[in-house]
């Protein structure tokens, strides 16, 4: 059994398990990671970024025309080009080996177009109904953002890597730029999506008869799951994003994640240091501060996940503050159909929002925050929202990488003012380098991660509770986080049992296949004939033809009869059992006129001495010598009595 | 009817006692039928009585009581908790009486009471323990009753118990009826009870597992030796030096606790304090070896657990606090500082050492316990106008609360506990020019300290919200005439968060920022700064304030807002338009709150006294500009009907005849108080004649229901017995509980269903 590990970023997982004669695809992450190191690309012309000054190594001496690749803003330099993704180590096996896919949350479903398309890939897709229309929504928004403001040229000199090295950092740091991807198209995005099969919770599904997925609720978003991947004997379960706190998805379910033989864990928090409910109170504090002042909030965000959460929680506490009259605006490209789709998914939901649906209310308060006119949601700046916006107000948009999307209209707009405040609570980019290129930056910038998965105590807890055999983590997660060496709290515990990998790892993982189940068919079942061996065991001898399909193995009777008939009796072939009577042997050596005996009991069973025969019988566990210095007669009627005693079969 | 002094009546009346000795006599004979509450009622009532008249005095009276307390003792009726409680008072209060202490033991209440010394009702428990406690000093002192030794088989019972009982609930009441009885006979109780074999047996009472009983013993140790000073066999100090030795720190801990207290002071010369001390210092780690001192190791030992650290630490905390509350520093400053750095999770520094971090950390109890005697501190050095004892943790001290206090997920006691320490801190900084640029770590602090507060404004949690207001409030009370402190509130815009709070989803909040508001007001450089960044006029902030009167759906929020709106009407320069108040606060007498309304009614009565008083100002003050003020309110030198002419023009008039009708007693008194007062000057002024008034049948004018004009007024108040009708809103509802009569008769009227009278057509 093995396990490719593709992705570099445990947060963005990708694995390959070749598993019996299947290959699976677990997750298809995205690491936006390198979006960083592009300028921003802005709605409408910006004066200021295509002002910044360009930027070339001052000992370059290269033939590539650099000039128009790299701008300085301050210290940092940033690639004027479309923005680029770090995809998964793909090109390690053959794509189209890949039987099946499972994901586990919308967030690890961005590099599936660039696994499916153009690939060779021809399996099967599996993933829950919200986790499809979740991807979907971010793959649209990303492809919206990208392709609405097109750059005209792609930049690609600055990836020599005698440049790079001459590069400041971080750019300088970039792991691999040559093997970055522009983004798929919407047509890519649709095609690769239409392979997915929807699966719902604790829903048996064969992979080729060989083995059965079970997605079960991580707790973590609406739909978001685990993997328990199980053969007859064998059982691997694969742990994602996962959440133990109560917020709006159905909670974590444990039991069907018990006993494996290997647990692969990923996504663990990137923020283990601070709490996720004091994040959103931090972050409520922060949006009223700021609004008391007079000043517009700006949250970058996804389209989905904890941004429901905001609404919610932002809501309540904008009303205890007397707040009720500011706006929030919610604009994305996907605004309106994820706002509608999170209240049809009751089924996904905890129960407190799921017993809603009953009364009859909406799941979310959002729908009411809508109904109400307090949440705006729009698909863009352009349109009516330029009839409603007002100021102040909150405003959730995209990309929380800044890069693209409307959130860099909104920097440019208010970011003179030091009134207004960007707060931040996605974590899958570090704030300040998010916001570099914007610098001087006059708005306040706050920093609220909120990260619902799982915290290293929570993990380790879990781990205890799930007893894997073997347990499947980063390296990453074996040593405190660079920012705060000295946490060894901050750390998986470790054990011989554990094992650890590094990207584009692949793992033998330590499981022994002892065991496979063969069906036998009905006719030859009735005609096999049991011995008791001891109480509640029977055996029986059997003969048979295997025949092995779909990975199922059925024991058929012989297609010649006749050929059973020659096996079981002109062969004469049986097999005898049991522990050897002493007392018994020496009584029939008696009856055969062997009387000279002498029975010592050595370490491993015991030695019959015949002195007259000058003969010695070694008699073990599982093998008896005969010593009878080449007397073969005496030998053949010293083992003829031996097996007397022996039962037979 | 009388309408004063019913209290009196009960006692004197004797148609009042004959009314209920009737009630009391037929009770026992109604008995079956009478609901429990009715007897409990009948037992307490002849409690009442017997504690001003003596009922033993006729066979008939004492026939009363005898069959009254028979009855209630029977089964079914004693089961009930009221019915012991009453029972047992009643007997109490009756051994004062000569033949009392006979009947006691006739009605075998000793029994009784002994069995109910561990009763499952608290009440029970306490009043058996008071019964014989005075069984035992009436025994003693009074020689009139043939029963007089009794004393000596009660105090032998009690010993019995004491040494023999395996219910500790009960020899924990009787540890405390000697307690009792040391303070009155001790020398008694000593006659009968060998005082080495007392002490031993509380020796080893003090060491038992039972917390309750560990506790009770070690007051009554204390009893002791205050009622016998000479007693050598009890030396307090060795007691707790061995207990703390045997591991029983935390008795020992609340052995100098209690000698602390002002009633046992004598009895320890310091030491205590000392003692209380220890394991603060073991804690904070500051003590490194603890083979040094076996009292340190004895401790260090005891407090190994968590919930034994906690305890002990609780202890010590609450005796150093009640020693500065006494005035006295136990000089243990840098040792709360660094316990208070213990059980914060953001503090980094080297007290993580410390092996009882992992038991303290975010324990609230201690961090409030803590933070009470870090306030207790301040105070002290608040107190000292010298400076020399402030010590140099301070700052740093107030800088672990400004960091603690910007931790988000802190609970809301603590943050207000740590907003009441600042408080005094910042003062002493001000009193002690700290915030000076010397101290160059203050400016640092204060800058934190804005931020965090400007945060806690809009905190999550609305009592953070309330107490951070208050606190931006009284630190602008008390410290705004502080250049640098009235700067630094305007440098982090608390001035206009406070305002922003005023429009708070909270209703408690809402009230908060008001008086806040009103503090913020007083200082003209930080009002006017407000009303400038936040763009807005003295008329837009009346009018906010006029609308909340008008509009608040919760009561504290109108409240606050007329209590600033009378502030403001007392500085005389901030209440524009004037008309839009008077037309609100008339509005205001509707209200459904019945404290607004007084508050209303307050602001008229501050109006009246403005408008009528014959005071001018000075003639040193007519020519300032302030003068000009009053102008619109008081007229100078106007006729006396002119002025009561512009309180009806203004609604006053209007407001106090509609609050008159009020179905609100407190409300109306009120106005009958002020309407009397108003009458009075109109009267004396000759606007009204006196026993003028007519039998009018007209109901009073109502409020905003005419325009109210000065001869409808005089002629209304004319009309008017205020007497009569103050007399009536004087009437508290304790003269129907003092004078039961009526009361009475109802109850028994209620339990005859077989008379004729019930059975009365009401066709």
């Amino acid at each position: 059994m093995k396990l490719y590990c593709l992705s570099g970023e445990p947060s963005k997982p990708c694995f390959i398990l070749k598993f019996k004669t299947t290959t699976i695809m677990l997750d298809s992450g995205l690491d936006m990671g390198s979006l960083l190191n592009f300028l921003p690309v802005p709605l409408v012309h910006s004066s200021r970024l295509s002002s910044l000054k360009k930027w070339k190594p001052n000992d370059y001496r290269g033939s590539g025309k650099i000039e128009n690749e790299l701008r300085a803003c301050g210290t940092n330099v940033f690639v004027d080009s479309a923005p680029e993704f770090t995809l998964p180590q793909l090109d390690i096996l053959d794509l189209s080996e890949v039987d099946v896919i499972l994901l586990s949350n919308s967030y690890s479903t961005l590099a599936l177009p660039y696994v499916t398309e153009y690939s060779g890939f021809k399996g099967m897709i599996y993933a829950t109904e919200p986790t499809l229309q979740g991807g979907r929504q971010l793959m649209e928004e990303l492809v919206h953002y990208v392709e609405r403001m097109p750059k005209g040229s792609t930049a690609n000199v600055w990836k020599n890597a005698d440049i790079l090295r001459c590069l400041p950092a971080p750019i300088k740091d970039a792991a691999n730029p040559l093997a970055w991807k522009q983004c798929y198209s919407l047509h890519d995005v649709n095609s690769s999506l239409a392979k997915v099969q929807m699966v719902g919770f604790n829903e048996k599904l064969t992979v080729f008869g060989a083995v059965t997925v079970t997605a079960s609720s991580s707790g973590y978003c609406i739909g978001s799951c685990n993997w328990s991947i199980q053969s007859d004997y064998e059982k691997i379960c694969y742990v994602a994003a996962s959440s133990t706190l109560t917020t709006h998805p159905q909670p974590m379910e444990h039991s069907p994640l018990r006993n494996s033989d290997v647990m692969i864990m990923s996504q663990l928090t990137r923020t283990p240091t601070v709490n996720p409910d004091a994040m959103i109170g931090e972050f409520c504090m922060t949006t009223a501060l700021t609004l008391r002042n007079g000043g517009n909030v700006l949250v970058p965000c996804y389209p989905s996940g904890v941004t429901y959460d905001l609404f919610e929680c932002l809501s309540v506490h904008m009303d205890s503050c007397g707040l009720s009259q500011v706006p929030m605006f919610f604009i994305s490209p996907v605004a309106d159909s994820s706002l509608a789709y999170s209240n049809i998914f009751a089924e996904w939901l905890s129960q407190g929002k799921k017993s809603k649906v009953y009364l009859p209310e909406a799941p979310f308060p959002h729908a009411e925050l809508v109904n109400t006119g307090r949440l705006k949601h729009y698909p863009g700046i352009h349109g009516p929202f330029s009839d409603e916006f007002r100021s102040p107000c909150v405003m959730f948009t995209g990309h929380p990488s800044l890069r693209f999307g409307d959130v860099v209209h909104f920097i440019e707009l208010w970011g003179k003012s030091s009134g207004n405040t960007i707060i931040f609570t996605e974590t899958d980019f570090p704030y300040l380098y998010a916001l570099a290129p914007f610098q001087p930056l006059l708005m306040k910038a706050v920093h609220c991660p909120i990260d619902t998965s799982l915290n290293f105590g929570q993990a380790n807890k879990l781990i205890r509770d799930l007893k894997p055999r073997h347990l499947v983590i980063s390296e990453r997660y074996s040593h405190p986080p660079a920012l705060h060496p000295h946490r060894n709290d901050l750390v998986i515990e470790t054990d011989p049992k554990t094992i650890m990998y590094k990207p584009g790892s692949v793992l033998n993982l330590p499981i022994k296949r002892t065991y496979e189940r063969v069906e036998i068919e009905p006719e030859l079942a009735a005609s096999l004939v049991p011995t008791e061996v001891k109480p509640g065991v029977a055996v029986a001898m059997v003969a048979g033809t295997l025949v092995t399909k779909d990975n199922k193995h059925v024991l058929k009777a012989p297609s010649d009869p006749k050929s059973k008939v020659d096996g079981l009796e002109s062969g004469r072939r049986y097999y005898v059992w049991g522990e050897l009577d002493m007392q018994e042997f020496v009584s029939k050596l008696a009856q055969h006129g062997i009387t000279d005996v002498k029975v010592e009991d050595s370490a491993a069973g015991h030695i019959v001495h015949l002195p007259s025969d000058d003969t010695l019988i070694q008699i073990e566990e599982g093998s008896t010598h005969i010593i009878c210095e080449g007397n073969e007669g005496l030998r053949v009627r010293l083992k003829d009595i031996l097996l007397q005693c022996l039962s037979r079969l | 009817m009388s309408t004063t002094n019913h209290g009196a009546a009960t006692l004197t009346c004797p148609q009042l006692l004959i009314a209920q000795k009737r009630f009391l006599h037929q009770v026992p004979h109604t008995s079956s039928v009478l609901d429990t509450q009715v007897y409990v009622f009948a037992v307490r009532l002849m409690g009442q009585l017997v504690a001003n008249y003596d009922m033993l005095q006729t066979p008939e009276e004492k026939y009363i009581v005898t069959a009254c307390v028979q009855k209630a003792t029977e089964a079914e009726k004693w089961s009930e908790p009221s019915i012991r409680n009453a029972v047992f008072t009643l007997l109490r209060l009756m051994l004062k009486y000569k033949g009392a202490l006979d009947l006691v033991i006739k009605l075998d209440a000793i029994h009784l009471a002994f069995e109910s010394l561990s009763d499952p009702s608290l009440f029970v428990t306490g009043s058996a323990q008071k019964l014989v406690t005075k069984l035992i000093i009436t025994s003693v002192t009074d020689h009139r009753q043939s029963t007089s030794e009794i004393h000596k088989s009660l105090i032998k019972q009690l010993w019995v118990v004491l040494r023999s009982s395996s219910d500790v609930a009960k020899k924990a009441t009787v540890l405390k009826i000697f307690q009792d009885l040391f303070h009155e006979i001790s020398n008694v109780i000593l006659e009968e009870v060998n005082s080495l074999d007392f002490l031993q047996l509380l020796n080893k009472m003090i060491r038992c597992d039972s917390a309750v009983l560990s506790r009770e013993a070690a007051t009554l140790c204390l009893v002791y030796k205050r009622s016998n000073p000479a007693d050598s066999s009890l030396d307090l100090r060795s007691e707790v030096c061995n207990l703390m030795h045997s591991g029983h720190v935390h008795v020992a801990l609340n052995l100098c606790r209690q000698l602390l207290l002002r009633e046992y002071q004598h009895l320890a010369d310091g030491w205590p304090q000392d003692f209380l001390r220890q394991p603060l210092i073991i804690v904070c780690g500051t003590f490194i070896n603890p083979l040094e001192s076996g009292q340190f190791a004895a401790i260090a030992k005891s407090i190994s657990k968590k919930s034994a650290c906690l305890e002990v630490t609780g202890i010590c905390l609450g005796g150093i606090e009640q020693l500065l509350q006494q005035g006295k520093d136990p000089c243990s400053f840098a040792a709360l500082h660094t316990l208070l750095q213990l059980t914060s999770q953001e503090c980094q520094c080297d007290v993580n050492h410390s092996q009882y971090r992992k038991f303290l950390l975010r324990q609230p109890k201690i961090q409030k316990a803590a933070l009470r005697c870090l306030h207790q501190y301040y105070q002290l050095y608040l107190n000292d106008e010298t400076g020399i004892g402030i010590p140099d943790a301070f700052v740093g001290s107030a800088q672990y609360l400004v960091d603690s206090l910007g931790c988000v997920d802190l609970d809301v006691t603590i943050v207000s506990e740590m907003l009441k320490c600042l408080l005094p801190a910042i003062k002493l900084a001000i009193c002690h020019s700290l915030l000076s640029a010397e101290i160059q770590m203050w400016p640092e602090v204060l800058d934190l300290l804005g931020g965090t507060l400007q945060k806690r404004l809009c905190d999550m949690h609305w009592e953070t919200r309330d107490s951070t207001v208050e606190f931006v409030g009284k630190i602008c009370q008390s410290c705004a005439d502080d250049t640098t402190v009235n700067m630094w509130i305007r440098k982090h815009n608390l001035h206009t968060l406070s305002w922003e709070c005023v429009k708070d989803g909270e209703s408690y909040v809402r009230a908060g920022a008001l008086a806040t508001v009103g503090h913020l007001s007083r200082d003209t450089t930080i009002w006017e700064n407000m009303k400038i960044v936040k763009d807005i006029s003295q008329e837009d902030v009346v009018h906010h304030i006029l609308t909340i009167i008008s509009t608040d759906t919760e009561g504290f929020a109108r409240r606050a807002a007329i209590d600033l709106v009378m502030r403001w009407h007392k500085d005389g320069n901030q209440l524009q338009p004037i008309n839009d108040v008077y037309r609100t606060m008339v509005a205001a007498t509707k209200d459904f709150d019945w404290e607004v309304k007084l508050g209303v009614l307050t602001f008229w009565g501050n109006i009246i006294d403005q408008v009528l008083s014959n005071d001018t100002l000075p003639s040193y003050a007519i020519n300032l500009e302030t003068s000009k003020k009053f102008k619109g309110v008081v007229p100078e030198e106007k006729e006396f009907e002119t002025k009561v002419e512009m309180l009806c023009s203004i609604g006053c008039c209007q407001a106090l005849l509609f609050s008159v009708e009020d179905y609100e007693q407190s409300v109306r008194k009120k106005a009958c108080e002020l309407l009397t007062a108003l009458k009075a000057k109109c009267l004396d002024n000759g606007l009204i004649q006196a026993n003028n008034r007519s039998k009018s049948s007209d109901p009073l004018p109502t409020c905003g229901a005419i325009n109210m004009t000065t001869p409808i007024f005089l002629d209304s108040i004319q009309q008017l017995d205020l007497e009569a009708l103050l007399a009536e809103n004087s009437k508290s509802c304790d003269s129907y509980e003092n004078n039961p009569m009526d009361l009475l008769d109802d109850i028994l009227a209620s339990q005859r269903q077989d008379e004729e009278d019930n059975a009365i057509d009401c066709y």
